[in-house]
């Protein structure tokens, strides 16, 4: 069972993942954290939603909470550095190049990618949920839980947020 | 200028339409089976730390705490009343009565 499961959402769970932490080494790790957690907590799944939905949510939280803690790290790192203590040295953010972009669109999406960084975490989330997995508004208002009106909102909000930032991307 | 950056802008966040999906890694199965493994093995390392167990532990902890607490005191009894009649020996021994206090 959990074999043919992991075959069946594996490239769902990871591009989902892959979109949001935008390293591939990442992505693998924490979707096979998806998995491994998916297949433990398999009781608390009701049935009522789509098991799909519920994947998704649990890919999306992982991936946020990763996310999360690597900014926690970064602060810490930036306050040691504060103190003078000595830390690690830190690998460099590079451009993300996803693989399913079309060749002539690939510096666009590298460059739209950088600028997803700057969004809210809910906007990042629903615009990565409608154009990399091609869901409709519905679905992704169920896995962040809220309504239809919602992502619309949060869509519409991160249109708006991307323009100004990419205007002022390319104005310098 | 203004309208080649509105066009950049419009490029760009189009960029992602007709992405196709990024498919996981080769041997993500295996890879992932073999982390389910480990961390089952860690679950079971760390069993004690279940609550049916924890609370099993706990209550033979009191028990026995109490058996002993018990246990004690029946003997502090004992010894009480042995060093009452020590002390009544030693008294008369030396012929000191309740009198002389």
């Amino acid at each position: 069972m959990f074999s043919l499961m992991v075959e069946t959402y594996k490239h769902m769970v990871f591009n989902t993942v892959l979109g949001l932490v935008m390293n591939f080494e990442e992505a693998e790790d924490l979707s096979q954290d998806v998995f491994v957690l998916v297949f433990q907590q398999i009781q608390s799944f009701r049935s009522a939603s789509k098991f799909s939905t519920w994947l998704y949510t649990i890919a999306v939280r992982t991936a946020l909470n990763h996310l999360r803690k690597q900014k926690a790290k970064k602060r810490a790192v930036y306050i040691k550095r504060f103190f003078g203590m000595e830390v690690e040295q830190e690998i460099s953010q590079t451009d993300f190049h996803h693989p399913g972009v079309i060749l002539d669109n690939k510096e666009y999406a590298a460059v739209l990618f950088k600028a997803l960084q700057q969004l809210p975490e809910n906007q990042r989330v629903a615009f990565l949920l409608v154009k990399t997995e091609d869901l409709r508004y519905d679905e992704v208002a169920e896995i962040l839980g809220v309504s239809i009106k919602g992502v619309e909102g949060l869509m519409h909000r991160a249109k708006e947020k991307l323009r100004n930032v990419l205007n002022d991307y390319y104005k310098s | 200028m203004r309208k080649d950056i509105t066009e950049l802008v419009d490029k760009t966040i189009s960029s992602l339409d007709g992405i196709n999906r990024a498919e996981a890694p080769g041997y993500f199965l295996a890879k992932t089976k073999a982390k389910l493994y480990r961390s089952e093995q860690k679950e079971e390392r760390f069993q004690f730390r279940r609550p049916v167990l924890l609370i099993a532990v706990l209550t033979l902890f009191l028990i026995m705490n109490s058996l002993v607490l018990l246990h004690v005191q029946s003997n502090s009894r004992y010894t009480h009343t042995d060093k009452a009649s020590n002390v009544d020996g030693f008294a008369k021994e030396y012929g000191f009565t309740t009198s002389d206090y």
